[in-house]
């Protein structure tokens, strides 16, 4: 049995398995290294396994073959000697029995928040792979089926070669292998599935599998969400994990990787867990020694507030941050003379002191930062700024510190994606960073997103005011990053991806027809180039998410050139510098 | 001035964070042993030339006597400064003894002088036959741990090694939960660290 639908069972499943497996070796996990989710995901998942004595290992890794170059022979030998691997927030879009090449003794545990899920890995015959896809995840995805999953899952065969689906030709075969392979079991439920009018069973089930991966990549629930949720079923939830589970949420949010209905709903869901666990309570009372009582602030807490979408504001200044923040920048074109302009008379009108608000935040007027939010409210909508506010998460540390979920992960992602260190080195820094006593490497964190944000307002605006450096295709346009000293900087998926969504804000305030946007980067020198194809912050009802993954590999296999499409997303591409060009026609000819 | 150096030897060692130990000040030392070689000279000449001079003069033999005297004192000084340099040191290496499994890093062993290498050797030879005899690790920690389990980050490539009852791949950067008795000498070794919070 593949899919999980319940968290408890697939926590069951998975320590039971470990436990089976623990006299010859550890739990393997393997986080990604992509995204804060995922780290979000592993501690909480940590803790649990930790309280429950379960012996783990945990090696970080950013591509599908890494994993064998620490799980070693066992995970695909014939051996019987069981072993169990947990992956955290990769690898349910590839068919993994086959790519990672899993052995018969070896157990596959998946919390993934990529979608769609591999059918392979959905299928009740698969039983090394286990995929925790709760119902309520279907059910709330960004983008519907229309369909039974769990159905088609069932009918798939395993044995057919359909990594990425493609044109019909190879049917004939698959359609003789289906009916030598399975017996009755399969057959029976294409069947059941046949009932809404297609009469072939086996065309239906293609026509359907077509549609189910032609839908492109989105992504269900945060996996610190999920983890969180097992946390608080075991009673092992602490507001910690708590804490956790808020920034991997805001992750997605940051990321445009959610609808807004769809955050709203995990803020609801977050907010009656932090009302539970009495974060209310601003002020404890503590009793000293001589009896005497006196009110201290909680040692730490979570509140939900209001909070302006304007980046990192605790380690900078409110001018640079208004200046530099994507959804700012983008309205008022802060690049241009006349948006400096406006940008004055905004701080002006409110009342504010020019020097005053390049002070550094924290150590701004507290009368600002009172008024702040009447005037930002009262004088905005004037400039067309009318959702500048957003449900957001703070942690309140006593009086002396405060911080914001999305500036974590602004300052994680960037440690995370730091040219310094790479791979594991990183995320073991960032793994540090998250932790509420570093905030020392936190900060440094943060010190490093404000670069990269620098960064793509320089790009994005010099892209914007330059005349022929966004070239426009009938279905997408695409944009060459070449400058040396930001490539370094945003040479890194997640760090593109923000470069495009501010290219993509900043056109649709041009007035530009929407189109998806592929960003193209060069990076370790100019030999190779990062490709990331961005959709778009997903809508509810849209009926498309980000569909570049099955042409970008078409397409880099057809010109026959090297590349590298091994990351967690499929949008995201590694090619030979040269390769470029011939990349770009091949793809205006696929997505004609 | 008589005593200096030897009165440096021992702020040296003050110095130090306690439980360090800094580079064996071979120069420094010789030096002290040089001076209280010329103490003995010194000694030695005034004790003669009173014995000439007999106890007749008595303002000769006054002056004679107090040198002899701050000669004396000197010595003894300097004797004690470095008895007191040699057994601090002698002191800390004893405790690398227990901590550290015989083989002593590299960065401590340069600091080491030629002879307090040879008593480390000997004093951790001694430590374990001691323990051989009673079968108990007695360099284990005296206070029992809280939990018997540890979450460590791994700092230096060790490979892939046996742990009590499983194989496990302790590659750089790997983050482990583990039995704290497996981590513990690697952690000693400064090849992991301990993760808390």
């Amino acid at each position: 049995m593949v899919r999980e639908h319940s968290i408890e069972s697939f926590y069951g499943k998975l320590r039971e398995s470990a436990l089976a497996s623990a006299s010859n070796t550890p739990l393997l996990i393997f986080p990604s290294t992509s995204d804060v989710d995922s780290l979000c995901a592993l501690k909480i998942i940590g803790h649990v396994l930790e309280s429950d004595s379960v012996r783990y290992a945990c090696y970080p890794v950013s591509s599908f073959k890494e994993i064998h170059k620490y799980a070693g022979p066992s995970l695909s030998s014939l051996s019987d000697e069981p072993i169990t691997i947990l992956l955290i927030n990769w690898g349910c879009h590839r068919d993994l029995k086959k790519v990672l090449e899993i052995g018969p003794v070896a157990r596959v545990f998946v919390v993934d928040s990529h979608r769609p899920i591999h059918l392979h890995n959905l299928s009740h015959q698969n039983d090394r792979v286990v995929v925790l896809y709760t119902g309520d995840d279907e059910n709330q995805a960004d983008l519907s089926y229309d369909f039974d999953v769990s159905a088609l899952a069932a009918a798939s065969d395993l044995n057919s070669d359909d990594e990425i689906e493609e044109d019909d030709s190879d049917s004939e075969d698959e359609n003789e292998s289906d009916g030598d392979d399975d017996g009755g079991n399969g057959n029976r439920k294409k069947r059941r599935l046949s009932e809404d009018g297609e009469t072939d069973p086996l065309k239906l089930f293609r026509k359907l599998k077509k549609e189910y991966y032609h839908m492109g990549t989105f992504h269900g629930k945060p996996s610190g969400c999920l983890m969180y949720e097992l946390s608080h079923y075991l009673r092992k939830n602490t507001n910690e994990l708590l804490w956790l589970a808020c920034v991997s949420l805001t992750d997605q949010f940051v990321h445009e990787r959610l609808t807004n209905e769809r955050y709203q709903a995990g803020v609801m869901e977050l907010e009656q867990h932090i009302n539970s666990s009495g974060n209310l309570d601003t002020l404890t009372s503590v009793t000293l020694k001589d009896g005497t009582k006196i009110c201290a602030p909680d040692s730490s807490r979570i509140a939900y507030e209001d909070e302006p979408r304007l980046m990192l504001l605790q380690e900078w200044n409110l001018f640079d941050s208004m200046l530099c923040s994507s959804y700012m920048a983008t309205k008022l074109k802060t690049w241009s003379d006349n948006g400096t302009k406006k940008l004055m008379l905004l701080l002006a009108q409110m009342g504010f002191a020019l020097d005053e608000s390049k002070q550094k935040f924290r150590y701004m007027s507290v009368e600002i930062k009172r008024k702040m939010k009447d005037m930002f409210e009262h004088f905005l909508p004037d400039y067309g700024l009318n959702d500048f506010y957003y449900r957001g998460f703070l942690l309140l540390h006593g009086y002396s510190s405060k911080v914001s979920a999305a500036d974590v992960v602004y300052g994680v992602t960037a440690l995370l994606e730091s040219s310094q260190s790479t791979g594991s080195c990183a995320f073991g820094e960032a793994y540090d960073a998250l932790s509420l006593k570093k905030l020392e490497k936190l900060e440094m964190g943060m010190r490093h997103a404000i670069k990269i944000q620098r960064a793509i307002l320089r790009q994005g605006s010099t892209a914007i005011t330059r005349k022929g450096s966004i070239r426009s295709g009938s279905k997408f346009r695409w944009v060459k990053l070449e400058d040396s000293a930001d490539t370094k900087l945003l040479g890194f998926p997640q760090a593109l991806t923000k470069f495009g969504y501010f290219l993509m804000d900043a056109l649709r305030e041009k007035g530009a027809k929407m189109k998806p946007l592929i960003c193209v980067c060069y990076t370790q020198g100019r030999e190779k180039v990062l490709i990331v194809g961005v959709c778009g912050k997903p809508r509810l009802g849209a009926v498309q998410g980000n569909a570049f993954g099955i042409a970008f590999r078409n397409s880099a296999e057809e010109i026959g050139a090297e590349f590298f499409h091994e990351m967690f997303e499929s949008s995201w591409i590694v090619l030979e510098a040269v390769a470029v060009n011939s990349f770009m026609i091949r793809l205006t000819e696929k997505l004609m | 001035m008589y005593g200096r150096k030897a009165c440096q030897l021992v702020k040296e060692l003050e110095n130090s964070e306690s439980g360090q130990l800094t580079g064996f000040n071979t120069d420094l030392f010789a030096q002290v042993i040089e001076q209280c070689d010329g103490h003995v000279n010194n000694l030695q000449a005034l004790l003669r030339k009173m014995q000439e001079v007999g106890s007749e003069n008595q303002t000769a033999k006054n002056a004679d006597h107090f040198g002899a005297l701050m000669h004396h004192l000197s010595l003894v000084r300097n004797k004690r400064c470095l008895m007191a340099y040699v057994y601090n040191r002698a002191e800390i290496v004893q405790t690398l003894g227990w901590t550290v499994d015989c083989v002593l890093p590299e960065e401590i062993e340069e600091k080491l002088s030629s002879s307090e290498r040879e008593y480390f050797k000997n004093h951790s030879a001694t430590l374990k036959s001691y323990m051989s005899d009673l079968d108990i690790d007695l360099a284990l920690d005296m206070v029992p741990p809280k939990d018997p389990y540890i979450k460590v980050r791994v700092l230096e490539e060790i490979g892939t090694v046996v742990l009590s009852d499983q194989l496990a791949n302790l590659a750089r950067h790997a983050i482990l939960f583990l039995r704290r008795t497996d981590a513990e000498q690697y952690i000693a070794q400064g090849k992991m660290e301990e993760l808390t919070g």
